[in-house]
C-alpha cells in the first residue's frame, strides 16, 4: 500500500481561486469603476434613506463575490452567505436571513449578507424566494449584496430596491499581470507568451484563467506554448480548423472534413450556423446555390431530429452540411480571384449587434415618453410613429435645435437621434453637443422656463428629467380621460 | 467454475496508461497524480471513448486501496433535479475524505442532462466543498455546461477512438481470453465498433460465446451488421442501373435479419468513401437521409428502400 505525504497532499490541494482570492477590495483586479461605486455605497449604507442592498451583476469570473468577500474583510464585517446550492424558499430564506438581516442587539458587528447567484431561485424548489428576498430586501438594516450574471432575472421590483453595480470582464492584460504574479508567486517557470494565450483564451473570466494556470502548471513544471492546447477553453480556434477544411481551403477530403465536425466539441445544431455564417460570397452563383440548398437539408434535418426527438438524423445533417458545402466548392474550383478569407469570430455577430440596440433601448423610450408628453399621443404612437421620422428631422440641424428645445431633450438623446445618419460616433457626439447647447439658447430667449445657462449642466439637466416625469404623469392622466390641446408634428415645421 | 463477467467492467482500465487512444489527455491526468492534485474537470466526448475509464483509472493511481471510498459515481440523467445536487452531491461533498487521501473525487456522468436550475446549484457547491471535494463532469458536448460551471472547471475533449486504439485493447482483451482472433475479425470489430471501445468489447464477447475462434462473418451476424463489401455493392449496382440485381441484394440483406434502419445506416457510411464523384455522393446521403425520415415516420420499410435503389439508378444516367 502506498504512503502519501499528507502535509504535501493538502499543502497542495488549495485551489488558487480560492488562495489568491483578494482580502482588500483594491486587491480585486479590474472594475475600478464597480469598485468605486461599491465603495460609495458602503459607506453610505449607514445613512438611513440609503438603499440597504446592492446588486453586482456582470459575466462570470469577473469578481463579483470576491468583491463583496473583499468588502466584508475590509470593513470587518461579519458575513453570512447563501447561494444556489442551498434551498432557498420562502421559509428557508426568512429563517436565515430574516434575523439577521434586523438584529445586531448584542454586539456592534455589522453583518454583510451575501445572496451569491441571485438571478438563479429556482421555481419549484424555491417557492417564494424571490418575495422573500425583496422584503427582507426592504426591511433589512444590515447591508445585503446579491450578485447575478444576469440583472433581468431578478424582478423588477428587487431591482428597484437595491443599487445596482455593473461588472464587467477583466482586461487581457491585467489578466496577464495576475497569472504572471500567481506563478512568481507559486514559483513556476512559463513563458510569457503562454501566459498571454491564457489570458486571451480567457475571454475576460479572470477565475478561468486562474483555473488553466493551475491545470497546466499542475500538469508539467516547465511550460511550453504547446501545453496550452489541452489546458482547455480552445473550442473556439478549433471551429475554424474545420470550417478550413468544410471550405476545401487544403484540399477536398470528405472524410475528413466530416470526421472534423464530428469531433468538435459542438452539436450540428451549433455548427450549422458557424458554417452558414461563414458561406459567402467567395463562390459563384451556381456553387453557391449547390451549397446551400444542402445546408438548407442539413437544417431540415436538424428539425427532424428535434421534433422527433431523434437525434440519429444529426448524422445526416453533419453529412450534408460538411459534404454539401466542400462539393459547392469542389463544383467551383478553387478560390475566386482577389478573395481574401476572414471568419466571423461569432455566428451570433448580427445578434451581438441588436445587444446594441438593446443598449439604446432605453433612450429611445426616453425620448418616445418625452414626445407623448409634448404632443399628448400615446406612448405607442410616439415609440413607432414619431421617433423614427425624428431621426429624418435631425438631418437638418436648424430644425434638430428647435425639436431639442421643444422636448428638452439631453446629450444622449440627440446622440441617438443624429447616431443613425451617416457621420461617425466622435462627430455624432459632437453634433449632439452643438445641438444642445443652441437649443439651451433658444430655450432661455423664449423664456419659457428658467433654464440658466449658469447653472452646471447636471443641474439643468436634473431639474429637466424631474419636470418631466411630471409633465408625463400628468400627461398620462389626460390621455386617459380625454386628449385635448394636442399639439401635432406640424408644430415642428 | 470463474463467474462469467461482463468484460466492458472486467477490462475497465485499473490505469490511466491503459486509457486507449487519449495520449494527450492521459499524460496531463498522468501529472495531477503525480503532483497528487487535481482541479475540477470536464470531460466532454462521444459514448465509448474512455472518460469513465480515465476517471476511475485516476481514482485508483490517486488513492490506492481506499478509491472505492472516496470515489462516487453518479448518474445525472437518472436523477437531474436540483434536489441530487442539493442534497446528494453536497452531502458526499463535505464529508471528509478517508484515509490519507485530501479530496474525493465525484464523477456526475452526462451532467449535461442536469438542468440549467441544478447546474448553477452545482457551481457554487464547487467552489465552496474543493477543499475536500473534486468534481469531474462528463458530457456530449461542454457547451451543455453552463458557463459558470466551465469556468470553474478545466475541460478535456475525448476524441473518437482510432483504429490503432480499438485494435490495441481488444488484441489485448482476445490475449486475456484466449481467443483465436483473424486480422480480418479485428477489421470487423472495428467496422462495427465505430470508435466506440464499449461496442467493440461487447462485440467480441458476444462472438466468444459461439466459438473461441473469432471469424468476420460472427461479428457481422451478431451485431446484425451488414458487411461493408454487400452494401458497397449494392449501392454501386444501383448507380450502374442494374437495378433487379441490386433489389436481389437487398432481399438477401434483409433476409438475414439486418434491419432496414441498420441497411440505411450502413450505406450513409460507406457512400462518403465510394469512388463517386463528390456532388453525387452528396445527393445519395440526401435521399437516404430523407427514406430513413420516411420509416421513422412510420412508411413502410421495404416500400421506401425499393424506391431508394430504383432513384440510384435512375440517378445514375446523370453526374
Amino acid at each position: 500500500m502506498r504512503v502519501y505525504d499528507i502535509m504535501d497532499m493538502q499543502g497542495s490541494s488549495v485551489e488558487w481561486t480560492e488562495k489568491y482570492r483578494p482580502k482588500k477590495l483594491r486587491e480585486v483586479v479590474g472594475n475600478e469603476e464597480a469598485i468605486k461605486e461599491l465603495k460609495e455605497w458602503a459607506e453610505a449604507v449607514y445613512k438611513a434613506k440609503s438603499k440597504k442592498a446592492a446588486i453586482l451583476h456582470g459575466p462570470p469570473g469577473c469578481g463579483k463575490t470576491s468583491a463583496a468577500y473583499a468588502l466584508a474583510s475590509e470593513r470587518g464585517w461579519e458575513v453570512i452567505e447563501l447561494n444556489a446550492s442551498d434551498q432557498r424558499s420562502e421559509g428557508v430564506i426568512k429563517s436565515i436571513v430574516g434575523p439577521a438581516s434586523t438584529s445586531n442587539t448584542f454586539s456592534h458587528t455589522t453583518r454583510l449578507i451575501i445572496l451569491d447567484e441571485a438571478d438563479n431561485l429556482h421555481g419549484n424548489e424555491d417557492r417564494g424566494g424571490k418575495k422573500a428576498i425583496t422584503e427582507i430586501v426592504k426591511k433589512s438594516t444590515q447591508p445585503m449584496i446579491l450578485t447575478a450574471n444576469d440583472k433581468y432575472g431578478m424582478g423588477k421590483a428587487l431591482q428597484r430596491n437595491c443599487r445596482t453595480i455593473k461588472f464587467l470582464q477583466v482586461e487581457p492584460g491585467k489578466v496577464f499581470r495576475v497569472l504572471s504574479e500567481i506563478s512568481d508567486d507559486e514559483g513556476i517557470e512559463i513563458a510569457d507568451e503562454t501566459l498571454r494565450i491564457l489570458a486571451k483564451n480567457a475571454n475576460g473570466d479572470l477565475r478561468s484563467a486562474i483555473n488553466d494556470l493551475q491545470a497546466i502548471s499542475m500538469s508539467e513544471s516547465k511550460l511550453e506554448k504547446g501545453d496550452i492546447a489541452t489546458g482547455g477553453r480552445d473550442v473556439e480556434e478549433d471551429i475554424f480548423a474545420v470550417l478550413n477544411k468544410i471550405f476545401g481551403v487544403e484540399g477536398y477530403d470528405m472524410q475528413e472534413a466530416l470526421f472534423s465536425l464530428y469531433s468538435v466539441d459542438k452539436t450540428p445544431e451549433e455548427s450549422i450556423q458557424w458554417i452558414y455564417k461563414n458561406f459567402s460570397y467567395e463562390y459563384d452563383e451556381e456553387s453557391f446555390l449547390h451549397g446551400l440548398h444542402y445546408l438548407s437539408r442539413a437544417d431540415t434535418f436538424l428539425g427532424r431530429a428535434r421534433r422527433c426527438e431523434n437525434f440519429k438524423f444529426w448524422r445526416y445533417a453533419s453529412s450534408l452540411m460538411a459534404c454539401g458545402v466542400l462539393s459547392a466548392k469542389e463544383m467551383q474550383g478553387g478560390k475566386r480571384e482577389g478573395w481574401q478569407r476572414r471568419y466571423f469570430r461569432s455566428p451570433w455577430q448580427r445578434e451581438q449587434r441588436s445587444g446594441e440596440d438593446r443598449k439604446s433601448a432605453p433612450i429611445r423610450e426616453e425620448i418616445a415618453k418625452k414626445i407623448g408628453a409634448y404632443c399628448k399621443v400615446p406612448l405607442s404612437y410616439a415609440r413607432f410613429f414619431v421617433v423614427p421620422f425624428l431621426q429624418f428631422f435631425f438631418l437638418d440641424e436648424r430644425k434638430a435645435v428647435d425639436i431639442t428645445a421643444s422636448l428638452r431633450l439631453d446629450v444622449p438623446q440627440i446622440a441617438f437621434l443624429v447616431s443613425d445618419t451617416e457621420i461617425g460616433a466622435k462627430e455624432g457626439e459632437e453634433k449632439a453637443k452643438r445641438i444642445y447647447r443652441e437649443a439651451i439658447a433658444v430655450g432661455v430667449g423664449e423664456g419659457e422656463k428658467e433654464v440658466t445657462v449658469e447653472k452646471s449642466k447636471k443641474e439643468a439637466k436634473s431639474k429637466v428629467v424631474k419636470e418631466e416625469i411630471e409633465r408625463i404623469k400628468e400627461g398620462e392622466e389626460e390621455e386617459v380621460k380625454e386628449v385635448k390641446n394636442q399639439k401635432t408634428l406640424g408644430d415642428f415645421f | 467454475m470463474q463467474r462469467e463477467e461482463i468484460w466492458t467492467e472486467k477490462y475497465r482500465p485499473r490505469k490511466l496508461e491503459e486509457v486507449a487512444g487519449q495520449n494527450a489527455i492521459i499524460n496531463n491526468l498522468q501529472s495531477y497524480v503525480r503532483r497528487r492534485n487535481l482541479p475540477h474537470l470536464i470531460f466532454s466526448g462521444p459514448a465509448g471513448v474512455g472518460k469513465t475509464a480515465a476517471a476511475v483509472a485516476m481514482a485508483r493511481e490517486l488513492y490506492g486501496d481506499t478509491w472505492a471510498e472516496n470515489f462516487t459515481e453518479l448518474n445525472a440523467s437518472d436523477e437531474r433535479g436540483i434536489e441530487v445536487v442539493r442534497n446528494k452531491i453536497k452531502n458526499f461533498a463535505r464529508t471528509m475524505p478517508i484515509g490519507d487521501a485530501a479530496f474525493k473525487i465525484i464523477f456526475l456522468d452526462e451532467a449535461d442532462a442536469l438542468t440549467d436550475a441544478a447546474q448553477s446549484a452545482l457551481r457554487r457547491t464547487m467552489e465552496r466543498y474543493s477543499g475536500t471535494c473534486r468534481f469531474i463532469l462528463s458530457c456530449n458536448y461542454s457547451y451543455k455546461i453552463i458557463e459558470p460551471i466551465q469556468s470553474r472547471c478545466s475541460v478535456y475533449r475525448f476524441k473518437s477512438l482510432s483504429y490503432d486504439a480499438i485494435v490495441s485493447r481488444i488484441k489485448y482483451v482476445a490475449d486475456m481470453e484466449r481467443l483465436k482472433l483473424s486480422e480480418d475479425a479485428v477489421g470487423a470489430i472495428n467496422y462495427v465498433s465505430m470508435g466506440d471501445m464499449r461496442r467493440a468489447i461487447n462485440a467480441l464477447q458476444s462472438a466468444s460465446v459461439l466459438s473461441s475462434e473469432i471469424k468476420p462473418e460472427m461479428i457481422y451476424e451478431i451485431t446484425a451488421t451488414a458487411r461493408p463489401e454487400e452494401i458497397e455493392e449494392l449501392i454501386k449496382e444501383a448507380l450502374d442501373g442494374k437495378f433487379f440485381e441490386a433489389l436481389d441484394k437487398l432481399e438477401e440483406l434483409m433476409d438475414k435479419g439486418i434491419s432496414g434502419y441498420e441497411i440505411l445506416a450502413q450505406m450513409h457510411r460507406l457512400v462518403i468513401n465510394m469512388d463517386i464523384p463528390a456532388k453525387k455522393k452528396v445527393e445519395l446521403m440526401d435521399r437516404i437521409g430523407e427514406a430513413d425520415y420516411r420509416i421513422t415516420e412510420g412508411a413502410n420499410e421495404r416500400i421506401q428502400l425499393d424506391a431508394l435503389i430504383a432513384s440510384f439508378s435512375l440517378y445514375s444516367g446523370k453526374d
